[in-house]
């Protein structure tokens, strides 16, 4: 379970106080798919960068299983995010001079289970409709394949939580269709999934909703109260 | 992490050139160093081995007041490994009036020790039985010429050789085998010098000679060594010269080798700023990624030392060989060298790539992923 405990992110740019994420608390459970909705600079990607353990909150505190992320040592928090957390990055940061296969097995490297590696890819490629670009280069890719390869590697090894930010933007419907439906299956198995995103159309995908503007929660709806 | 084969083709050429340039400057300055050694060699035996209580001016002289010692110590000096000293050969001296001629009548028998290399070759060579070799002054003064015959003290021996003249006592000797000098002269088994040349292994003359003395007093006790500085001194100046030489061109080697590896390393880090980032936020730690980056270095630094070796190994023969004045044993691949060129590429490497590591460690992965 991730929780999000009063978390304030404040940045200072040019002078000017930014206030990215002001008191934000929501709980994810496993099964839990949390739509997370905003205008930009709304606190969207920094939330999920907090939850994600890679930006510490200048105040309260991220869980996950009861535990404060920001508490543990720096290899603790890197072997979270190695073993519990995928992360969907809105900008695919997939690495251009290895092929699709790679990418995605790259993350079972880390895990250090590399022989689930060859099963593991080509029932996710299978899934998302890219199995037959395994040898290609990303930048071989379309736009939207390029983003399924993105989803793979973040669900990879079955991660507890999945952290997708703007999964669906710049896609065509078609493509955005395959990566709700895919994350919606991981709730469904279970997975805690958090996604970001502006498009109003995505917003009832999920079991839950966070509104975000200027940093602060508006409006919660969705399954439960799972957020305040 | 896979390579960006052109980054890391530059690296390996740059590496590769660098390691060549250092093995053809030590293998060059090894054989020069050797082909001066060689030169200095020949310049004659640099210590003198005298009983403690000889007067060294009765042997300069070569006066009857030399002190006789059994000739058995010569081939003890060559067993003893520890001593610093190679090359012996017995001497028994003596003034010797042959008709109207006074010459330096000498026996003298070279006595080998195990370790003697076979190119350098001893400094004396056995004059062969009922032969005389004669220094230059004493062929003039008995009118000798090779493969004619001289008579001392009523046994006559066939001239051998003539030497050059030297502008020493040498010119007037008359060499002939030790055992037949000392039956001549009626002291068989007796000695009174023995002559022997100081080798230096890496560290100073004088450092040397106290360490030769050191030993020599300890197992030889009752002898002493009076060192010919001048042969010394030209031959540990030699050397002195050719290792400070190559150690002012080593540093610059080394300087500019782990200059080209920082900056590459920089250079590739930086470029590869998002791709860290990137395993940063999938949960690489930082030894991780540090690890792909070292051990790439350290597999390009063995590559690179493997073919710097041979290249520099190839580049020394062709270059140097043709050149030396004097040649000593046949210039080729050194395989010996290969483990320490190997250790050094590698410690070099990873010295180098302190720099680059220490800026990827400070790679920030929310900044890297957030940044446009």
């Amino acid at each position: 379970m991730l929780e999000l405990c009063g978390a304030t992110k404040i940045y200072l740019k040019n002078g000017r106080t930014i206030r990215a994420a002001d008191g934000l608390s929501c709980t994810v459970k496993p099964g839990d798919f949390l739509v997370i909705h905003g205008p930009s600079g709304s606190g969207k990607s920094t939330l999920l960068l907090m939850a994600g353990g890679m930006l510490p909150p200048d105040s309260g505190d991220v869980r996950f299983k009861n535990e404060d992320i920001y508490r543990w040592s720096p290899s603790r928090r890197n072997r979270y995010r190695r073993e519990n957390v995928g992360f969907v990055f809105q900008r695919f940061f997939l690495i251009p001079h290895i092929t699709v296969f790679d990418n995605i097995r790259l993350r079972y490297a880390l895990r250090g289970n590399s022989h689930e590696a060859e099963r593991g890819i080509a029932e996710l490629t299978r899934r998302l409709g890219i199995e037959d670009r395994l040898r290609h280069y990303p930048g071989e890719l379309s736009v939207g394949e390029q983003q399924r390869v993105a989803v793979a590697r973040a669900l990879a090894g079955s991660p507890e939580i999945v952290l997708a930010d703007e999964p669906t933007g710049n896609l065509d419907p078609e493509n955005a269709r395959i990566i709700i439906e895919c994350l919606r299956d991981e709730a469904r198995h279970g997975r805690s999934v958090v996604m970001v995103t502006h498009n109003h159309a995505y917003l009832g995908v999920g079991t839950g909703i966070l509104h975000l503007v200027a940093g602060r929660a508006v409006e919660l709806a969705g399954a439960g109260e799972r957020g305040k | 992490m896979r390579h960006k084969w052109g980054v890391t083709l530059l690296l390996f050429l740059a590496m590769t050139a660098l390691v060549t340039l250092y093995v053809y400057l030590v293998n060059s300055a090894g054989f020069s160093n050797r082909s001066m050694e060689l030169i200095m060699k020949n310049m004659g035996h640099n210590l003198i081995i005298l009983p403690e209580a000889a007067d060294p001016g009765d042997f300069y002289l070569c006066t009857d007041r030399q002190i006789p010692f059994p000739d058995d110590i010569t081939a003890r000096m060559a067993e003893r490994e520890e001593l610093a000293s190679k090359y012996y050969a017995s001497v028994l001296q003596t003034r010797e009036k042959i008709g109207d001629a006074q010459v330096v009548l000498t026996g003298i028998a070279p006595v080998h020790r195990g370790d003697e290399t076979a190119e350098k070759a001893h400094l004396v060579e056995d004059v062969p039985a009922g032969s005389a070799r004669l220094g230059a002054e004493a062929a003039r003064l008995l009118r000798a010429v090779p493969g004619g015959e001289i008579t001392v003290r009523g046994k006559t021996f066939r001239v051998e050789k003539i030497l050059p003249v030297l502008g020493e006592i040498d010119d007037c000797r008359v060499y002939i085998p030790l055992n037949e000098c000392q039956e001549l002269l009626g002291m068989p088994g007796k000695i009174n010098a023995i002559l022997a040349f100081l080798c230096l292994h890496g560290t100073t003359q004088e450092g040397m000679a106290r360490y030769q003395k050191e030993i020599m007093s300890k197992q030889f006790p009752g002898y002493k060594v009076i060192s010919k500085l001048r042969i010394a001194q030209g031959r540990s100046l030699a050397r002195v010269t050719t290792s400070r030489y190559l150690y002012c061109l080593l540093v610059l080697v080394t300087c500019i080798t782990v200059i080209v590896i920082a900056v590459t390393g920089l250079q590739e880090v930086a470029e590869r700023r998002q791709e860290t980032g990137i395993l940063l936020a999938m949960g690489a730690g930082y030894p991780y990624i540090v690890g792909l980056y070292v051990f790439k270095m350290l597999g390009l630094a063995a590559a690179a030392a493997l073919a710097g070796f041979l290249g520099g190994s190839w580049l020394a023969k062709a270059m140097l060989s043709p050149v030396l004045v004097v040649n000593t044993r046949a210039m080729g691949i050194v395989w010996e060298q290969f483990p320490g060129v190997l250790g050094l590429t590698v410690l070099v490497a990873v010295a180098a790539t302190a720099l680059p590591m220490l800026k990827l460690v400070r790679t920030d992965p929310n900044a890297v992923l957030t940044e446009e």
